[in-house]
C-alpha cells in the first residue's frame, strides 16, 4: 500500500467510474462525498511511512510510488494538507447536490482533485505544469456543458493556463543552472522574469485576469466558483514549492517585495472592478483575484507568519465561494435573464434566505467584521502595514471595494423589479421570511448553516485557524 | 543518411508548414499542414533524441489531428469547407508570418548560446514554430483557429524542451496534453458548428 494509491490512483478511478454511472445523481454524490470525507479521515488518521499495527497486522502506508522513473511522493508533512484538501472536496461535492451544476461536475472534480493532488507529489517537481495543465483540460467539459455553447472566457482560459506551462517547464530548467551558479546575473534575470510570466498566466494575474470575469458571466457560477478557488489554489502552493525548493529564489533581495506589488495590484483591481460590476458572476470573477491578490500578500510576508496567514486565508476563501456558488446558482434558475442586476432585481423579496447566502459570502470575501474572512484578513493587514503601508493600504482599498459591490448587490437583490413597483407598493407580504412551505424552510435552515459557520469562524478564529499551523512543515525551507 | 542531416530540410517544412496553417482558411489543408508541422518536429527532436522516443511526438501529433479532421468532416462537411479569406487579410497573414520569421531567426543563435545541447536548427524550428502559434491565437477567436494555434505553440515548445529533458514521463504527459487540447478542442467545435470554418 502506498500513498499515492490512495490519494491520487484511488479517487482517479472512482472518478472515472461515477463518469460512467453520472445519471444517478444522488448515488454519484453520495459515493463521492462519502469517499473524499474517508480520503480525509484516513489522511487525518494514519501516519505514512510508519508502521501501524491493525489488530495483529501491520501496516505501512509508503510515500512514494514510481512511474516510468519518475516518483509521486506524498510524505507525511503533506498528510495535514491532503486531509484539509479532500474535506474541501467532500465540502464542494455536498454543494453540487444542491447547486446542480451538471451531472459532470462531482466525477470531473474528484478526477481535477486527484491530479491536483498528483501536481504536488510529482518529483521532479516541476512536472506539476504539465498535471496541472491536464487538470485544466478536465475544466472545459464543466465550463461549456453539453448542448451550450462555448463562451470566449473559455478559449482565453484555455490559452492563458497552456500559455503558462511552457514558461513554467523551461524555467524549472533554468532554475537548475542557475542554483549551479547563482552569481550569473543575467540567467538570474532571465529566469526571474520567465517564472513571472509563467505564474502571470497560471495565476491569472493583471492583466492575464480577462478570463475570470468573462467565465463568471457566461459559465455555471457554481463550477467557476469551484474553479477560482481550487486551480489559484494549486498553483500558489506550486509556486510556494519554487520558494522552498531554490534558496537563491527565497533569499533574492526583491522576491518577496515583487510578490506584495503584484498582490497589491491585483487585490486593488479585482475590488475596484467589483465595485463597479452590474453581474454577479463578473463580480465573483473580480472577487476570485481580490482573493488571489491576498495570497499573494500573504506568501509576500515572508517567514512563518506569512506562510500561517496563506493557509489561514484558504478557509474563508473555501467557506465564501462555495456558498457564492450555491446562492449565484440558484438565482439563476430563478431569474429570467442571467444575473445581471437587472434580472435578478427584487429576487431577494421573494427568496430572502438564499440572498443572505449569498450576501454573506460577498462579506466573508470583503473581509468584514463577525465573518470568517476577518481574523486573517485583520492579522494580514495589521502585518503588512509595519512591513509595506502601501500594499497595507491598496489591501483596505480592495476590501473597501468588495463590500461596495456587496452593498450594490444587496440593493439589487432587495429592489423592486421594474413594473413591479406599483403592484408591489404597500405590499409588505412580498417579504417571505418563512413560510409553509418546505423548500422555503430548507433555504432557511441552509442559510443558518452558513451564517452559523461563517460567525463562529469569525468568532472564535483561534480554534479554526490553530489547525493550520499543522500545514506549515510543507515548506519548512520557508520557516525560520 | 544521419538523421542530423534531415535538420534543414526539416525548418523548411516547419516554415512552409506553420504559414500554410496561418494563411489557407480551409480546415482540410490546415490539418495537412498541421501533420507536416509534426512531421518536422520529429524529425528536429531525432537529432537529440532516440527516434523511437521521439516519435511519441509524431504519433501525438498525427492523432490530434485525425480528432480535428474527423470532428469537422462529422460536424458540418458542405459548410466547413467554405471559409472565405480576403486577399488582403492574407497578404496581411504573411507579412506578419514573415515579420515573425525574422524576430524568430534572430533569437534562435543567442539561445543556443546559453543553452548547452541546443542546435541552431533546433531552436529556430521551435521557436518559428512558438512564435507562429502565438500569431495565430493573436489573430483568431473561432475554436478550431485558436486550438492550431495553441498545438502549433505547444510543438514549437515541445522541440525546444526536448534539447534538455528527455524524460519518457514528460514525453507521456506532453503527449497527453496535445490530445487533450485536440480533444477538447473537438469537443467545443461540436457544439458551435457555425464557428467551424474560421
Amino acid at each position: 500500500m502506498n500513498a499515492p494509491v490512495i490519494w491520487i490512483i484511488f479517487p482517479g478511478l472512482l472518478a472515472g467510474l461515477l463518469l460512467l454511472g453520472r445519471r444517478a445523481e444522488r448515488i454519484t454524490a453520495a459515493a463521492a462525498a462519502v469517499v473524499a470525507l474517508v480520503l480525509a479521515w484516513t489522511a487525518w488518521q494514519v501516519p505514512i511511512g510508519e508502521a501501524l499495527a491493525v489488530g495483529s497486522f501491520s501496516l505501512k502506508i509508503a510515500a512514494n510510488l514510481s512511474v516510468f522513473g519518475r516518483d509521486f511522493v506524498l510524505a507525511e508533512s503533506l498528510r495535514p494538507f491532503l486531509a484539509m484538501l479532500y474535506l474541501v472536496t467532500a465540502f464542494w461535492i455536498l454543494g453540487a447536490y444542491l447547486a446542480k451544476p451538471g451531472n459532470l461536475f462531482i466525477p470531473l472534480a474528484l478526477a481535477i482533485v486527484s491530479l491536483l493532488t498528483a501536481a504536488l507529489a510529482v518529483e521532479p517537481f516541476l512536472f506539476a505544469a504539465l498535471i496541472i495543465e491536464i487538470a485544466v483540460l478536465l475544466f472545459i467539459p464543466l465550463l461549456a456543458p453539453p448542448g451550450k455553447a462555448a463562451s470566449r472566457g473559455v478559449f482565453q482560459f484555455l490559452s492563458f493556463q497552456t500559455l503558462g506551462m511552457p514558461f513554467i517547464l523551461f524555467t524549472g530548467w533554468m532554475l537548475a543552472g542557475v542554483e549551479a551558479s547563482p552569481s550569473d546575473l543575467a540567467l538570474v534575470v532571465r529566469a526571474g522574469m520567465l517564472l513571472g510570466l509563467g505564474f502571470a498566466f497560471l495565476l491569472a494575474i493583471f492583466p492575464f485576469h480577462s478570463w475570470m470575469p468573462m467565465l463568471g458571466e457566461d459559465a455555471n457560477p457554481y463550477v467557476v466558483a469551484f474553479l477560482v478557488f481550487v486551480l489559484p489554489g494549486a498553483v500558489s502552493l506550486f509556486g510556494l514549492g519554487f520558494l522552498n525548493r531554490y534558496t537563491w529564489l527565497r533569499e533574492a533581495e526583491n522576491i518577496f517585495v515583487v510578490l506584495r506589488s503584484v498582490g497589491a495590484l491585483m487585490v486593488v483591481v479585482g475590488g475596484g472592478l467589483a465595485a463597479f460590476q452590474t453581474h454577479l458572476g463578473r463580480m465573483l470573477g473580480y472577487a476570485a483575484m481580490l482573493a488571489t491578490g491576498f495570497s499573494l500578500l500573504a506568501i509576500g510576508l515572508g517567514g512563518a507568519s506569512g506562510l500561517e496567514l496563506y493557509f489561514a486565508l484558504f478557509l474563508p476563501r473555501a467557506l465564501a465561494f462555495v456558498f457564492w456558488g450555491i446562492g449565484l446558482s440558484f438565482f439563476l434558475s430563478q431569474s429570467q435573464g442571467g444575473l445581471s442586476f437587472s434580472a435578478v432585481r427584487g429576487l431577494g423579496l421573494k427568496f430572502p434566505f438564499m440572498a443572505g447566502t449569498l450576501l454573506v459570502s460577498q462579506f466573508t470575501t470583503a473581509g468584514v467584521p463577525l465573518f470568517a474572512g476577518f481574523p486573517p484578513r485583520y492579522a494580514l493587514l495589521n502585518t503588512l502595514a509595519g512591513v509595506h503601508p502601501a500594499a497595507a493600504v491598496s489591501a483596505l482599498i480592495g476590501s473597501l471595494g468588495m463590500l461596495v459591490g456587496a452593498l450594490r448587490t444587496m440593493t439589487a437583490l432587495l429592489g423592486t423589479p421594474k413594473g413591479d413597483a406599483a403592484r408591489l407598493a404597500g405590499k409588505p407580504g412580498g417579504w417571505v421570511f418563512l413560510s409553509a412551505e418546505k423548500p422555503q424552510l430548507l433555504m432557511g435552515v441552509f442559510f443558518a448553516i452558513v451564517c452559523g459557520l461563517n460567525v463562529m469562524v469569525g468568532l472564535f478564529p483561534h480554534r479554526f485557524y490553530a489547525a493550520f499551523a499543522h500545514l506549515l512543515p510543507m515548506f519548512d525551507k520557508l520557516l525560520p | 543518411m544521419s538523421i542530423a542531416s534531415l535538420s534543414v530540410p526539416a525548418l523548411g517544412l516547419l516554415l512552409f508548414a506553420s504559414i500554410t496553417v496561418l494563411v489557407i482558411r480551409d480546415w482540410r489543408w490546415s490539418i495537412a499542414a498541421l501533420s507536416l508541422q509534426y512531421l518536422g518536429g520529429f524529425l528536429l527532436v531525432a537529432t537529440v533524441w532516440p527516434a523511437n522516443l521521439a516519435v511519441v511526438k509524431l504519433v501525438a501529433g498525427w492523432m490530434s489531428g485525425s480528432v480535428l479532421g474527423m470532428t469537422l468532416l462529422s460536424a458540418n462537411p458542405s459548410e466547413a469547407g467554405a471559409a472565405q479569406i480576403w486577399p488582403t487579410e492574407r497578404l496581411f497573414r504573411v507579412l506578419a508570418a514573415s515579420l515573425v520569421v525574422l524576430v524568430m531567426f534572430s533569437l534562435a543563435p543567442r539561445t543556443v548560446e546559453w543553452i548547452p545541447g541546443m542546435g541552431l536548427y533546433l531552436a529556430s524550428g521551435g521557436f518559428l514554430l512558438m512564435g507562429m502559434g502565438l500569431l495565430h491565437l493573436g489573430l483568431s477567436v473561432q475554436p478550431l483557429r485558436v486550438v492550431l494555434g495553441l498545438l502549433t505553440v505547444l510543438s514549437g515548445f515541445e522541440i525546444l524542451y526536448a534539447a534538455i529533458e528527455a524524460s519518457a514521463l514528460v514525453a507521456g504527459l506532453l503527449a497527453i496534453v496535445n490530445l487533450g487540447i485536440a480533444l477538447v478542442g473537438a469537443y467545443l467545435m461540436s457544439r458551435s458548428p457555425e464557428e467551424q470554418a474560421g
